[in-house]
């Protein structure tokens, strides 16, 4: 992939894993689609110049919030609010895949695979595809 | 004003004292943290959207922290689930965005959750809003 930016790369890289992921192992279908998000944004900051944002050295503040602080900002620029729900949405359902976060599976006594295999994975590609959208304009 | 003559006051009027100064109460923590009349409204917005069964908005013990989790009880189906969810998290944005704007910061950060069941809060938080 020469002509992807260093971000591009892991960004479609995550893409097509999520995609080849979908039956076997859903919920890291939904981890990776939310990293090829998190790529995707930093590709954005690379090519404006403004990956420092991402990548300060104030370690009071955790690297994903900093970026949750960043699509905020830039969702606002673009006036659509679309690229920020994606985004968070895609990083609530990803804490969710990894850490059985909530207590939500335990009380429903599933496990995370179960729990995802009844889900929609259109929803998690639509939302990736909003962000995508979105950052181009 | 409201006449403490204690010969007027049968129990109605006792409770309408009471009740006004709730009120008053009320409207000067208001003024003082306007974050609360926000979080107020959003909790009504997501007591409306289908399958919310309850709302309970939980922040930090001191309230000085920007993040505030909104535990949205639902036994919502698979399919419907991630609707619900990325409705919630629009409210919640507009929200966000109006909080950013009043305080003049960009941290505010309105975190949705959808439960089961309300499990006991960590000894940090409280829960400062329960829908009845």
């Amino acid at each position: 992939m020469p002509s992807l930016n260093i971000y591009e790369q892991p960004a479609k890289l995550n893409e097509d894993a999520a995609k080849s992921a979908h039956t076997e192992a859903p919920e890291w279908a939904i981890i990776m689609y939310f990293y090829a998000a998190l790529h995707w944004i930093n590709s954005y900051a690379y090519k404006r110049n403004e990956i420092r944002l991402l990548q300060s050295l104030d370690k009071t503040l955790a690297p994903h919030e900093r970026r949750r602080r960043y699509v905020k900002k830039i969702s606002n620029y673009t006036g659509d609010d679309e690229l920020y729900i994606s985004y968070k949405f895609l990083f609530d359902e990803s804490m969710i895949a990894r850490y059985l976060e909530n207590s939500e599976l335990e009380c429903i006594n599933k496990t995370s695979r179960e729990y995802y295999q009844e889900r929609d994975i259109k929803e998690f590609v639509d939302s990736l595809e909003i962000l995508k959208r979105a950052l181009k304009k | 004003m409201v006449p403490l003559d204690p010969e007027k006051l049968n129990s109605n009027n006792h409770f309408t004292i009471f009740n006004r100064l709730k009120l008053l109460f009320r409207s000067a923590i208001r003024k003082l943290r306007p974050e609360l009349r926000e979080v107020e409204k959003l909790a009504a917005q997501l007591q409306e959207l289908p399958a919310v069964e309850n709302v309970r908005v939980i922040r930090d013990k001191k309230n000085t922290s920007h993040v505030i989790v909104f535990q949205i009880l639902s036994h919502v189906d698979s399919n419907s689930r991630s609707h619900l969810l990325k409705s919630a998290i629009s409210l919640a944005v507009k929200t966000e965005r109006n909080l950013d704007r009043i305080f003049n910061v960009e941290d505010w950060d309105l975190r949705i959750r959808i439960v089961e069941r309300y499990e006991n809060t960590h000894k940090s938080q409280r829960v400062i809003l329960i829908n009845a």
